[in-house]
């Protein structure tokens, strides 16, 4: 297993498509930042556009905190969307070069095999959030300094800098939840479709749907609290003056036992499937 | 005859009555006490009190000069209300106005008994001002 796990992290490493997958998260780290320095201060003041006539505000409210959080914004579609892209590649790749037949010619059991690419995805995923939060904090601190964080969730709610600071850290770590979700779901998608643009198809639908979903109320508090899409924007529950905690980590634990599932169907069907 | 004169003497008891309204001696030791204030600074404690705003309490410090008003200033984002920081104490006896006694009420588990101040001129900027005196 280790043998199999080492090789499927050399071959990412080797593939240009992981490049390509960081420097789009750049590219995206690199357009918000763009925006948040031009157009930032309109945001502000559509955000306070409703209290500038009774209020006056000292202070600056548009610095890192703020640009993180719209970065961490890119949750819930731009990074998922390059994840499952990028994730179901790893699979679908080795069907297209018909190096799963090569391998599995092998002494590789066809469970070490998938097992490791989902073992492989999920560390390609928290990399890919931890490099995300790393350079989103260094890049916002260093251009726009620290400051008090407002939100608009439930009410405005402004965070001093510290608090800010724990709070998007803590999203970070729940949104890797999410992501692995994504990340997990694409690859058992590439064993169901083994063609890539077929893969990648349905993984933009299945998020779109999931987005979708998520605005929707189903009249029952079951579905509203465990259907999968009700649990993906845990880590937004950070931003709550009052923390959910207990929400959120029931959220985390459903959400993992859903990663274990979909994980599950895939090794099986997998393993049952003829190449 | 008789209603001239009864006119008259409601005229002369509202004359009576008039005079007989005196200044509290409470609110003119108050009224002296800040006249002597020139200046002074004070650390403060804000708090946003809107149902739709959740903000912690802010800390920042208020200076005020005589003839110059209050200047509010903190290291954190602070909000403050557009009207009503500008008025200072010595606002309140700027114009001509009228004081209401109000009892005693218990605030803090401290007595203090209440006098509204209301100004019968139209150039005040409040309508009305309650005093606390321990």
């Amino acid at each position: 297993m280790i043998g199999v796990l080492k090789a499927e992290i050399y071959k990412i490493l080797r593939q240009s498509k992981t490049l390509y997958a960081l420097a789009a998260i750049f590219i995206i780290e690199g357009f918000v930042l763009l925006s948040a320095y031009y157009q930032g201060t309109e945001i502000i003041d559509l955000l306070l556009a409703n209290l500038k006539d009774s209020f006056e505000f000292k202070g600056n409210l548009l610095n890192g905190n703020l640009i993180i959080y719209m970065i961490l914004n890119s949750l819930w579609f731009h990074i998922p969307l390059i994840l499952m892209i990028v994730v179901s590649g790893f699979l679908t790749s080795e069907y297209k070069d018909r190096t799963v037949e090569a391998v599995l010619l092998q002494p590789v059991n066809k469970i070490t095999f998938i097992g490791s690419k989902y073992i492989v995805s999920i560390i390609f995923t928290v990399l890919v959030v931890i490099l995300l939060a790393i350079t989103t904090f260094l890049i916002s601190y260093m251009i726009f300094g620290k400051g008090d964080l407002v939100v608009y969730l439930d009410g405005l709610n402004f965070y001093p800098s510290n608090e800010a600071f724990w709070r998007l850290c803590c999203a970070f770590m729940v949104g890797t939840v999410s992501m692995l979700f994504f990340s997990v779901v694409s690859l058992t998608f590439a064993v169901f479709f083994k063609d890539a643009t077929k893969t990648w198809i349905v993984s933009a639908i299945f998020l779109v749907c999931t987005n979708l979903l998520l605005k929707i109320d189903f009249n029952n508090s079951f579905w509203n609290s465990f259907f999968y899409s009700k649990l993906i924007d845990s880590w937004q529950y950070y931003f709550y003056y009052e923390i959910p905690y207990q929400t959120i980590y029931l959220n985390i634990a459903v959400l993992i036992f859903y990663c274990l599932i979909i994980s599950g169907i895939g090794v099986i069907v997998f393993k049952r499937r003829d190449l | 005859m008789s209603a001239k004169y009864f006119i008259l003497f409601v005229q002369l008891i509202a004359l009576v009555n008039v005079g007989a309204q005196e200044v509290d001696p409470d609110l003119i030791h108050v009224r002296n006490r800040l006249d002597s204030i020139k200046s002074f600074k004070a650390d403060i404690m804000m708090d946003v009190d809107i149902s739709f705003i959740n903000m912690p309490t802010k800390y920042g410090k208020v200076s005020y000069t005589r003839g110059n008003g209050t200047k509010i200033t903190s290291n954190d984002f602070i909000m403050l209300p557009k009207r009503g920081l500008d008025l200072t104490m010595e606002d309140i006896f700027k114009y001509p106005y009228i004081t209401v006694q109000r009892g005693v009420q218990e605030i803090g588990g401290i007595r203090c008994k209440v006098l509204n101040i209301i100004p019968t001129s139209e150039k005040a900027d409040f309508s009305i001002a309650t005093l606390f005196f321990r």
